[in-house]
């Protein structure tokens, strides 16, 4: 009853979104909130620190209903749950990483992925269509990246940024 | 027919919502020609058999079988998108398994879901990045369970980027290999998942004494 009725209303949704895009702009970025909250609270799970997915898909579906900004989440493990103190400081850093892609890239959409092999080792990559950047022709990264740094080295991972001007943006977290 | 020679795309669409369906007829503009519709899967399977379209957009969840069912009875007649509200289900695997050309998600915008949908009657697998996401999980499984990987390192790399959101395109410019040959690695891995599934069913049948 209740998965019939939540297909039922996420279908309503998805057709005044896209119905509504170009007619009724506000019509339309009020469906797609309305559809990613009921998402979030249909399969976004609760507060629960040990479980990396619903970690994942709150951090990034609360800064992509901030920012009107849709995000996939998909995760990959069915092994060990990583440390707590790890899922906090990735969630932490995918939530700052979906920021950017936000107010800085101009990104029309944004994919978080994440995967922990049969070793326990995690890797989490945010990627974004947005404006993209040249790394040349920037010294030592601004805020937000000095924040995912040092959230990713605290847990002892690292963090590559892959970028190139009209490219998108990809954020690529190791832990360890 | 049409698709081949520049003409529209003769579409078929099954979804259980009408809304949906006459929704999706208003979006798909002027390279697709709706030629029939379906609200259940056995009706699906009639519209497909009398038009021969040159795509099929079908939901997941519909009476009477759902999309699985048509996919099984017509994936070798034309290429059949799955068009879901779904992120992540285990029924997308089987429909994947079965033959379906690609799955997309109903919130899509229309002129990325358009672009899809033309690459689909092309002939193109094309699948969203969460869809690459359940496959890779599914992929794990099967190593686990028979101890090898079915896939070789560069498939498993294929599939990882596009569940990273990337195109054909990127992952080429990434893996320094053309965009058509990065298509045709994920046109195998589907091929392994429909074998791997098969013989998941033979060797359950015989476990369980089923024919």
């Amino acid at each position: 009853m209740a998965a019939t009725l939540h297909d039922g209303v996420l279908q309503t949704l998805a057709v005044v979104a896209r119905r509504s895009a170009t007619t009724l702009p506000d019509v339309a970025a009020l469906a797609r909130r309305t559809d990613r909250e009921l998402r979030l609270w249909l399969f976004g799970g609760g507060d629960d620190d040990t479980d990396l997915e619903a970690a994942l898909r709150r951090a990034a579906q609360d800064v992509g209903l901030r920012h009107d900004l849709p995000v996939t989440v998909s995760v990959v493990a069915d092994g060990a749950a990583p440390p707590a103190a790890v899922i906090a400081a990735v969630g932490g850093a995918v939530r700052e990483a979906v920021t950017n892609a936000a107010k800085h890239a101009g990104a029309a959409k944004v994919v978080v992925f994440a995967e922990v092999d049969d070793d326990g080792a995690l890797f989490v990559s945010v990627h974004d269509d947005g404006c993209g950047f040249d790394p040349a022709r920037r010294a030592g990264g601004v805020g937000i990246e000095q924040s995912i740094n040092r959230r990713i080295a605290e847990v002892g991972g690292r963090v590559e940024l892959d970028s190139a001007p009209g490219r998108g943006t990809e954020v690529k977290l190791w832990v360890p | 027919m049409g698709a081949l020679n520049g003409g529209p795309i003769r579409t078929v669409l099954a979804d259980d919502h009408a809304v949906v369906r006459s929704g999706l007829r208003a979006e798909l503009g002027d390279r697709f020609e709706v030629v029939g519709e379906a609200d259940d899967a056995e009706g699906a399977i009639d519209v497909i058999a009398a038009h021969r379209p040159d795509l099929v957009v079908c939901d997941l969840h519909m009476p009477r079988g759902g999309g699985l069912a048509v996919v099984k009875a017509c994936a070798t007649l034309c290429p059949i998108v799955i068009l879901t509200v779904s992120e992540a289900e285990r029924d997308l695997l089987d429909a994947v398994a079965g033959g379906a050309a690609g799955y997309l998600l109903k919130t899509m915008p229309t002129p990325e879901l358009r672009e899809a949908l033309a690459r689909a009657a092309a002939g193109e697998p094309v699948f969203s990045p969460s869809l690459a996401a359940l496959v890779l999980g599914e992929f794990r499984r099967l190593a686990r369970g028979a101890g090898a990987n079915p896939l070789t390192e560069r498939e498993r790399g294929v599939l990882q980027l596009v569940a990273r959101g990337q195109t054909y395109g990127e992952i080429g410019r990434n893996l320094g290999i053309s965009p058509k040959t990065a298509e045709n690695h994920v046109r195998n891995i589907l091929g392994k998942l429909q074998l791997s599934r098969r013989a998941d069913l033979v060797r359950y049948a015989v476990e369980h004494g089923l024919d």
